[in-house]
């Protein structure tokens, strides 16, 4: 209780000492405002652009598939899904088969993917899943960009249940990669429509026209040995955990798989080293702001010498004078931290915009997500840094004051 | 080294009032500051309220002086940051006391010294013979044993140099033990006993 006593008294000494000297102690705290401020935007930019690169993976399949494009040069088979079944760890698989084309449409040539699939795909903005629509073998799942030249009205919704006709057309692939080639018409009907033209909003295989498994591989020509291969099969592990395991699995036999929990712990190991270098770069104006308190401090601790002296007439003790020098050492690097934390996080916010905009151009498209994270966890740990790099370069200037002769002191003019 | 003090002997009983004079550099601060706990006697024997200042620690001393002894500088020496009734309070604040019991015991001490309408006042608001009262107020609010004033009267005027005299005379009569340092024969004179010091020796 007394000491929670001592330290109210020192508190309130610590602030009307600070403020006494309100340009002093404005100017060692703006040292520390911008090695804070340093610190929070580079930190917070990275922890945004991991955050969105981790939400772009997400977005695409969860943490519990891995992707297999083939085994040594050759894509997969029945009897290799059949292999990739019985390992342990797997709960199922899925089958994929892509192949670019071209669509002769109303007189013009659209290109598109065509992409079969047997597993669940989201629910699409308009009508129905594949899955949904009751197992129509000529069901499609169409991209919005199709969709709106379906219909005279051209809006995309108005395009569920109209029946069309595509003609899928070989574009010059190679041989390890499964052909569509069909010169007959093949009647599709549109049982979901996907929007894909808001540049807000990110959407895998934005081009992709999804089809059944089955009427994919009967546009399929087999290949050499007769067998229609798949260009991927999904994976799906009992867990993430395993997911990564079995990634590792498939690689060393030879396998060509990718695994999005691997992918995002090779994402956050690598933002975590970035995080790590910039924070020493940001750290390094840190330090720089701490000499800016420690200078101050040692030039307090000389001009209030004869106070001193009187404290120690009056019985303050060793501890109660050095509290006094760190307390007010912590004070100056808090102002300045938490200044520079309110002014990052108001500069992070205006700037993220402009940010998108210049990693953006050349073409690329970032994806949608806050590119500006400061968790609470950062801002405050960046807080409890200050307070102890301020508290640490008042060390020598504290120990100075509390070690002074009281008789020496008293004679200090 | 020089000998600031030497070959001083005093036996001082509880409640005296004893008057330091000397010219300056005659030792009257040094030996203050030796009754005081400030300074730690190189050689010799120095009990005060029962401690043996000769041979305590540094803590022990700053202990000393936050219980049995209160200081009254020539100069005032208060904090300015501080206002008048927080000066005040320091000693009590110092010894971990209340909130309560520190305000209500400032109150009294300003009341005794007759500022309590200047509590909420900064010590630079203040004349002179009033911040020397707030610094007897200061010394004084934690019941010390020991009252030691350096040249309490050295800044101020005739005027209120009797005044902050009166004040530490009253005090005394109180039963509060006195030893004070000056150069002012008036001052001398309020005292029970002068102890005339030359050269850091007592010479009466």
């Amino acid at each position: 209780m007394k000491v929670i006593r001592l330290a109210g008294f020192i508190g309130l000494a610590v602030f009307r000492n600070a403020t006494r000297s309100a340009l002093r102690t404005g100017l060692t705290a703006f040292g520390v405002l911008i090695g804070a401020m340093l610190l929070v935007l580079l930190l917070g930019f990275t922890t945004g652009l991991e955050h969105v690169a981790r939400d772009e993976l997400l977005g695409q399949l969860n943490l519990r598939t891995i992707r297999v494009f083939g085994l040594g040069n050759a894509n997969l088979v029945d009897k290799d899904v059949a292999a990739l079944s019985s390992l342990p760890g797997v709960e199922s698989v899925f089958h994929e088969i892509r192949g670019p084309a071209i669509f002769e449409l109303q007189g013009g040539l659209i290109p598109f993917t065509l992409l079969g699939l047997d597993r669940p795909i989201d629910q699409p903005t308009f009508g129905t899943t594949l899955a949904d629509a009751g197992g129509t073998p000529n069901a499609a799942v169409i991209p919005s960009t199709l969709a709106k030249f379906l219909t005279e009205s051209h809006v995309p919704a108005d395009a569920v249940g109209v029946r069309f006709k595509i003609r899928p057309q070989h574009i010059g692939l190679s041989g390890a990669t499964p052909t569509l080639v069909n010169d007959d018409p093949v009647e599709l009907l549109v049982v979901g429509v996907r929007i894909v033209d808001d540049p807000t909003v990110q959407v895998p295989d934005a081009s992709d026209l999804y089809l059944n498994l089955p009427l994919a591989r009967s546009l399929e020509t087999p290949n050499a040995l007769g067998d229609r291969p798949y260009s991927t099969v999904l994976v799906v592990a009992n867990d993430a955990t395993d997911a990564v395991r079995l990634t590792n699995d498939l690689i060393a036999k030879g396998y060509a798989a990718v695994s999005l929990k691997k992918n995002i712990d090779e994402v956050e190991k690598t933002f975590a080293a970035i995080r790590v270098v910039l924070a020493v770069f940001a750290g390094i104006a840190l330090f720089v702001g701490s000499i800016g308190i420690a200078n101050t401090m040692f030039v307090t601790v000389l001009e209030r010498t004869r106070e001193i002296g009187v404290l120690q007439s009056l019985g303050a003790a060793r501890g109660v004078i050095r509290a006094l020098v760190l307390g007010e050492a912590a004070f100056i690097g808090l102002v300045g931290g938490g200044m520079g934390l309110l002014v990052a996080l108001v500069a992070g916010r205006v700037g993220a915009p402009f940010v998108r905009e210049q990693m953006g151009s050349g073409g690329a498209r970032l994806p949608a997500g806050d590119l500006f994270i400061v968790p609470l966890d950062l801002g405050l740990g960046v807080l409890a840094l200050i307070a102890v790099v301020s508290i640490a370069a008042a060390v020598l200037p504290g120990e100075r004051a509390a070690r002074m002769e009281p008789a020496v002191a008293l004679r200090h003019e | 080294m020089v000998a600031a003090v030497a070959g001083v002997s005093l036996q001082l009983e509880r409640g005296r009032f004893v008057a330091l004079m000397g010219p300056s550099g005659s030792g009257k601060t040094t030996l203050l500051q030796l009754f005081g706990g400030i300074m730690r006697p190189d050689r010799g024997h120095l009990v005060v309220a029962n401690t043996n200042l000769a041979v305590s620690t540094p803590a022990r001393l700053t202990a000393f002086r936050r219980h049995y002894v209160g200081f009254v500088f020539q100069a005032f020496n208060l904090l300015p940051r501080l206002r008048v009734s927080e000066n005040v309070e320091l000693p009590l604040r110092l010894q971990g006391l209340a909130d309560s019991v520190c305000r209500a015991r400032a109150h009294a001490a300003l009341e005794q010294v007759g500022l309590i309408g200047r509590a909420k006042h900064l010590p630079s608001e203040l004349s002179g013979g009033e911040q020397q009262r707030v610094a007897i107020a200061r010394a004084v609010v934690h019941d010390p044993h020991l009252l030691l004033a350096d040249e309490p009267t050295g800044n101020l005027d005739s005027a209120n140099g009797r005044v902050v005299c009166d004040l530490i005379a009253q005090l005394n009569r109180n039963g509060l033990t006195v030893i004070l340092s000056t150069h002012n024969p008036e001052v001398a004179a309020r005292a029970d006993e002068r102890v005339v010091l030359r050269d850091g020796a007592r010479c009466s």
